[in-house]
């Protein structure tokens, strides 16, 4: 796998982080108990503090040049031992050569801070302790419930399987990008599985029969860039996907889709932790989400919150999220998650990518 | 007083880029928005550098650990 840097990330955060000092000395040396207020010319900040703007034009400038050099994993701008601006350069380990000690006059001072690895976390069975009396990551007979484990056939992984979705007539299984179609990795025509293979027995083989469809469509993320959706179809058949979830959960989804309200109740069915209930803690979210190949930036994204613990864990990608009522609207695709957060794109920006429509009631 | 939409666009890239947000959306606290921030884990300097309000919104802060891709 391909090691991230996110260069462009971590020369933005040294940028703020002295931005933000020098606007918040000042603003402590004024009113130091007054409620801190970011007003648009504090944000700026920096005119009386050092000049910045001198390094910030340095680390633009010989960012590429530096990165290509071996043992360097990030540039940034920061402060030297004086206070002066300078050009950070993080590295590897101590001993990284053969790098100047000035760029156009702006003092270089060394970070060693190891490589930045991105890694997903591979987490055990389901327990979450989500409702739902199926385990979603068994082989199910064929057509096969939404809300189980699938995956693609090149990889030990496993996602969710979103929903039914219809277009021109065919029907599709609606995932991730990053279920089924590897985070950009994929061909068109590779198989989809369920279970996924991290939940084959053994582990990571792939029993015969265990294709229900083959990747048709997926919108590519962008690691330089914004991104609303993590979004992919497969082709399938109404014999190998039914369009409900199995016992226990939601059932069929409305095919009419509703936007995310802050405070609205709403559910999913999914791989690792089953059916869950939560609610919208924030809409129009940018939100900076580390996958295995890279960090990529989302914007007007879906905040959920668990009524009960964790909306979601890993595994439960690709899963549909629905209003928590027996229309069962489709709200949003869920996609990533922290500790105590789970992550959507709104539903509708999903659907016009691909052109597709939720095979519901 | 300015829509908290575009209070939002004016200051989602200046608190995405302090150290340890992960985030930044709408919310909404006791019926009134605010800006809800995502952040890794709670920290001196992210107590420093966050505002309690931006042109006059709340600022909300949740601490959700460094947000991932969910496969398994």
């Amino acid at each position: 796998m391909p090691r991230s840097r996110s260069s462009a990330e971590v020369t933005l955060r040294f940028a703020l982080v002295l931005a933000l000092a020098v606007a918040a000395g000042c603003n402590d040396s004024t009113s130091p108990s007054a409620p801190r207020e970011l007003t648009p010319s504090l944000a700026r900040g920096g005119q009386q503090g050092p000049d910045l703007h001198a390094a910030m034009a340095a680390r633009a400038k010989y960012e590429a040049r530096m990165m290509a050099r071996r043992g360097v994993e990030g540039i940034g701008v920061g402060l030297a031992e004086d206070g002066t601006p300078a050009v950070v350069i993080m590295t590897s380990n101590g001993a990284v050569g053969g790098l100047p000690p000035t760029l156009d006059g702006i003092p270089v001072k060394l970070m060693p801070t190891g490589p930045f690895s991105a890694i997903l976390p591979r987490k055990g069975k389901p327990g979450g302790g989500g409702g739902g009396s199926a385990d979603p990551t068994a082989t199910f007979a064929r057509p096969v419930p939404i809300g189980v484990s699938i995956g693609n056939e090149n990889e030990c992984a496993a996602g969710t399987l979103g929903a039914r979705v219809t277009k021109g007539g065919n029907v599709y299984i609606l995932s991730n990008n990053h279920v089924l179609a590897r985070q950009n990795a994929a061909s068109l025509g590779e198989d989809i599985l369920q279970p996924g293979r991290y939940d084959t027995s053994p582990q990571c083989s792939i029993p015969a029969n265990s294709s229900i469809g083959t990747l048709a469509q997926f919108v590519r993320i962008n690691f330089s860039g914004n991104n609303t959706v993590d979004a992919a179809i497969a082709s399938t058949t109404t014999s190998m996907v039914g369009s409900a979830t199995f016992t226990g959960g939601y059932g069929q989804p409305s095919s009419t889709t509703k936007g995310a309200t802050i405070g609205m109740l709403v559910q999913k069915c999914g791989r690792t932790t089953s059916c869950t209930h939560g609610s919208v803690a924030s809409i129009d979210a940018t939100v900076r989400v580390q996958y295995e190949t890279g960090v990529a930036t989302f914007v007007n994204q879906v905040v959920v919150t668990g009524k009960r613990g964790a909306f979601s864990k890993a595994g439960d990608s690709g899963s549909l999220i629905v209003t928590d009522d027996s229309n069962a609207n489709p709200v949003a695709l869920l996609f990533a998650g922290g500790q105590t957060s789970t992550i959507g794109n709104p539903i509708g920006a999903v659907l016009s990518a691909l052109g597709v429509t939720i095979d519901g009631k | 007083m300015p829509s908290i939409t575009d209070v939002l666009k004016r200051h989602t890239d200046s608190l995405m880029s302090i150290p340890g947000v992960v985030g930044v959306g709408r919310g909404e606290k006791d019926g009134a928005p605010t800006i809800y921030v995502m952040v890794e884990r709670m920290t001196d300097s992210l107590r420093r550098s966050l505002p309690d309000s931006i042109e006059g919104y709340a600022v909300d802060v949740t601490v959700t650990g460094e947000i991932k891709a969910q496969p398994e």
